[in-house]
């Protein structure tokens, strides 16, 4: 064997073990079942949101009367066979306003984490690839919504611009204003995620080939930049979303949130943890227990699925499912 | 190798984990609420207490009849009487005084007695000096600032003054301090436009006359049966004339009946000197006033109900502001308060076995009126369609837990002029959904009502409960879309009582809980005056005598004679004759407003420490006082 011979075959060898290295694991056909043995809080967690999320569109036909229905049962009667959680003091039926208020729960938390997760990467993704003073700018209006906290972002939202916010299909004025405040809550920190992200990316070689080849700057944000975010960002919905709930109950709590009186008042967990109810805690505390629990359940199964999520996303554990 | 882990191995070998964290926390709450539902207890109690409670309310509601109303509110008195009796026993030896804790839901907007202004009665009352209270459920008057008064004549009133009064800059109350303080309050109303204190209190009276040194005479156009009664207000307190034009803010220039002007002011912040009450106003804070004893406080000899020579008692009054009621009941139940009259009945159980508090049943005596619009309500069956529209037992058995009564146009407080029985308040307050959409298809609208609006001023929560049940009901008999509008007050009092357009922006003003309330003994507050065209019914409700809509109008003129014919008869008996026939035309016309069942009684809750508290005068609207009052801890 020549000299040469050995040197190619040593080269090869050489390749192939790089090759090895270096290579992409083989995509492979995701298994919910191996998933769930590998994650199985988060396997717990998803069961818990698909429970909520179908006791709150099934709630029509699960035994609930009209949330808002006065003297279905007695004032203040405790849980019993005819009102499973208990009646509140005029007589609605507990039951059926935790879950109507899981859907305005799910809708405001939902299409705030949408908004602010949109919002926030779109931005991050057009600010720090532009760079200069465009980044810059936009920086220093993030740091300023950081810096105001977020309840009196609200406050100044509710009594500005509240009342002159049209209905829109899906979405009441009122439920607009939330998703506004706490998207805007929200949208920030996730720029400042992003925009970090982005950075990094930029700095990338498929990044410089594509602008070797004359891409334009719009096709390498759309195909090359934006596609290798999408990790981050479902990581980060699937954790602002608990948050978006919370958030969402405190304002309800604090008289910001939907509208607790009307007759087309949407029952909330945080409204129903507030009003009058309050008064009558200690002598009915299946007022408290009920909707704050399907609280604590929804956030609960949100945080540690989200968690599990950012497991399974993350490269360095890509190929193990 | 890694594969072949499973995750409870790897688990294992992991530090606390963010996840195991949650985890951890999710179990620990899940069983913490878990204790918390187990530790409840009374479970079964509870479930059966609001059982029993709803059945006596049906019960109550089915046969809300004037007996049960009778003996309800007579046991109520009676134990009220009792509890009383034993509250009253001073102690001998012991020095009467202390600190009483107070709370109000808000800042006050201003101190004048002249104008109505939320939230300033612990400081108008207690300031100032009155010419004297008036107890409705006494018939009583108890001299304060007078030592008599004489109805000479049928419009001539003569007021004797206390000798010796001062203010508390030591200026002598005089005649002329007198009859310049209640002479400026039509003057005032003419300046400000109108306030709360209303016309009907003063449009009879020619003059105040400063006749010598210690007699006021008012000279009248026209008999009035209340005036004696309305001189009770804190409007009429004693002012210091010198203080009002130096410090007061001056509001306009008025034209007098000789032609000349008089400039007018207001006096909002009462610098010391302003008043000559038993108090000085020491603090007043966006957390709160402070008031203390004024030792140099005139002596009432001999003692009257209520004030005694050596008052009064109380060192000071400390009322804080809490905005919340729930805030303000736990702070009562801490023994941070001593008064927190507005105890829901649902909540009783929790100042059960509570020593330092005591809460006492009294009759009620509230209102919760639903006012209609008269320039879209001009037809008289669209008025009717809406009361027939509206579910009163159901609305007992909701809103009501303790039982409910229909409530009369006047009420029940003054039983000596509100003689309708519940029998046959039934026969105008009675849930027919048929006849009354046959009502509404019959009705004549001139301004066509697609949707019902029902408005009201957010706040109390049992306010929004009314509205909400008011819309529901409205709906489902009618068939018709409602809403519920709440606003802040303000914007609810200036959009009630705008009069820009022929019609209001809204349909049925709801306003009042009906769950306590007093009364200042006038069948005209208590409470007429929503009905009444020159009032109420004028600027918030359309029903008035220049409506654009003819049989408005022509009613208006009906119903002003009716009323003016009662306010001059000062005989009793004949009066409530009169007021009677009153109460059946408003009735039979669904005249302007309706009145949604009221609570039975009422709850108010007062500190173990309190001893001579008068409760019958809490029921008093605007003029309480009570001197002989103290707190036996401080002694």
């Amino acid at each position: 064997m020549s000299q040469e011979q050995t040197t190619a075959q040593e080269g090869q060898a050489a390749e192939a073990a790089l090759a090895l290295e270096y290579a992409i694991p083989p995509r492979q056909r995701f298994n919910p079942f191996k998933w769930a043995r590998r994650e199985p809080f988060g396997a717990f967690g998803l069961v818990l949101i698909g429970l909520v999320v179908f006791l709150s569109l099934a709630a029509p036909v699960l035994r609930t009367s009209p949330p808002n229905e006065f003297a279905v049962g007695p004032p203040l009667a405790g849980p019993n066979a005819d009102n499973w959680f208990g009646t509140t003091a005029r007589g609605k039926d507990v039951w059926s306003r935790v879950l109507f208020a899981g859907r305005i729960s799910l809708k405001i938390g939902i299409a705030t984490v949408l908004l602010g997760t949109l919002g926030g990467t779109l931005i991050a993704l057009v600010s720090a690839y532009a760079g200069g003073a465009v980044d810059f700018a936009v920086g220093r209006i993030a740091d300023m919504f950081i810096s105001i906290p977020g309840i009196l972002i609200a406050l100044v939202l509710h009594s500005s611009i509240s009342a002159d916010l049209p209905d829109l299909p899906g979405l009441q004025r009122q439920e607009l204003y939330l998703v506004i405040a706490i998207s805007l809550f929200f949208m920030p920190g996730t720029y400042r995620i992003m925009r970090g992200t982005v950075l990094e990316l930029r700095e990338a070689t498929y990044v410089e080939a594509a602008q070797v080849v004359g891409s334009s700057s719009f096709r390498i944000m759309w195909r090359h930049v934006a596609p290798n975010m999408f990790g981050l960002m479902i990581v980060i919905t699937s954790i602002s979303l608990p948050a978006a709930i919370l958030t969402e109950a405190t304002l309800s709590f604090l008289g910001l949130g939907v509208p607790i009186g009307g007759l087309d008042a949407v029952p909330s967990w945080g409204a129903d943890l507030s009003g009058s109810s309050r008064r009558f805690f200690s002598v009915a505390p299946w007022l408290a227990i009920f909707p704050g629990l399907a609280l604590a359940i929804t956030v609960f199964g949100f945080n540690i699925f989200g968690d599990s999520l950012r497991d399974t996303l993350d490269p360095r554990l890509r190929g193990r499912i | 190798m890694r594969d072949n882990e499973n995750y409870w191995k790897r688990l294992r070998r992991r530090p606390v984990s963010r996840r195991s964290f949650l985890v951890g926390s999710g179990v620990a709450a899940a069983g913490s609420a878990a204790i918390l539902a187990g530790c409840g207890d009374d479970d079964d109690d509870d479930t059966a207490a609001p059982a029993a409670t709803q059945a006596a309310a049906q019960e109550q509601a089915a046969a809300a009849t004037e007996a049960a109303a009778e003996e309800q509110a007579a046991a109520a008195t009676e134990a009220a009487a009792e509890e009383q009796a034993a509250a009253q026993e001073p102690a001998p030896d012991a020095k009467r005084g202390g600190t009483l804790r107070w709370w109000k839901t808000g800042e006050d907007a201003g101190l004048d007695p002249g104008i109505f202004h939320v939230l300033n009665t612990e400081v108008t009352h207690a300031t100032m000096t009155q010419p004297y209270t008036y107890q409705p459920t006494k018939n009583l008057f108890a001299m304060d600032g007078m030592t008599g008064f004489e109805q000479v004549d049928s419009t001539t009133l003569v007021w004797n003054i206390r000798p010796g009064m001062q203010f508390h800059n030591g200026d002598p109350v005089t005649s002329e301090a007198v009859a310049f303080s209640f002479g400026r309050l039509p003057k005032l109303y003419q300046a400000l436009g109108g306030t709360h204190v209303t016309s009907s209190g003063f449009d009879f009276v020619d003059e105040f006359e400063a006749a010598d040194e210690n007699t006021v005479v008012e000279h009248w156009s026209r008999p009035n049966a209340d005036a004696t009664v309305y001189r009770a207000r804190h409007y009429y307190s004693f002012l210091n004339p010198r203080m009002v034009e130096e410090h007061g803010n001056f509001e306009s220039a008025v034209e007098l009946a000789d032609g000349t002007t008089e400039d007018m002011y207001s006096i909002h912040n009462l610098p010391d000197g302003t008043t000559s009450g038993p108090y000085r106003l020491t603090s007043r804070t966006a957390t709160g006033t402070r008031l203390e004893r004024w030792p140099d406080y005139h002596k009432h000899t001999p003692a009257d109900d209520g004030f005694v020579e050596d008052g009064p008692y109380i060192d000071a009054w400390e009322t804080r502001i809490i905005p919340d009621q729930v805030g303000a009941k736990a702070a009562f139940l801490a023994g941070d308060l001593d008064i927190f009259a507005s105890v829901d009945p649902l909540e009783l159980s929790e100042f059960e076995g509570q020593d330092h508090v005591k809460v006492y049943e009294v009759p009620a005596g509230g209102r919760a009126s639903q006012g209609m619009d008269g320039g879209k309500f001009h037809d008289k069956r669209s008025r009717q369609a809406l009361q027939k529209a509206f579910d009163y037992e159901g609305f007992i058995n909701a809103i009501r837990p303790r039982g409910g009564q229909l409530a009369a146009p006047i009420s029940d407080l003054l039983p000596h002029y509100q003689k309708l029985s519940q029998q046959e308040l039934a026969t105008w307050y009675r849930h027919d959904p048929v006849e009354a959409r046959a009502l509404w298809a019959a009705a004549d609208f001139i301004h066509p009502v697609e949707k019902i609006k029902v408005f009201q001023y957010s706040g109390p929560p049992l306010q929004q409960e009314i509205s909400d049940y008011m819309a529901q009901s409205l709906a489902t008999s009618l068939g018709i879309e409602t809403e519920v509008e709440a606003v802040d007050i303000n914007s609810w009092a200036a959009r009630a009582n705008d009069q820009s357009e022929d019609v209001k922006d809204w349909d049925i003003l709801s306003y009042g809980t009906g769950d306590s309330g007093g009364t200042t003994g006038l069948p005209n507050d208590s409470h007429l005056i929503n009905y009444d065209p020159r009032v109420y019914g004028y600027v918030a409700f359309n029903h008035r005598a220049d409506s654009p809509r003819k049989e408005i109008a022509e009613d208006s003129v009906t119903l002003i004679g009716m009323l003016e014919a009662q306010e001059a008869e000062t005989d009793v008996e004949a009066r409530a004759e009169i007021l009677t026939d009153v109460q059946r035309w408003i009735l039979d016309n669904h005249w302007c407003n309706w009145g949604l069942p009221i609570s039975s009684v009422s709850y108010y809750g007062f500190s173990s420490r309190m001893r001579d508290f008068g409760l019958e005068d809490w029921l008093n609207s605007y003029a309480f006082r009570r001197e002989s009052m103290w707190l036996e801890d401080d002694a």
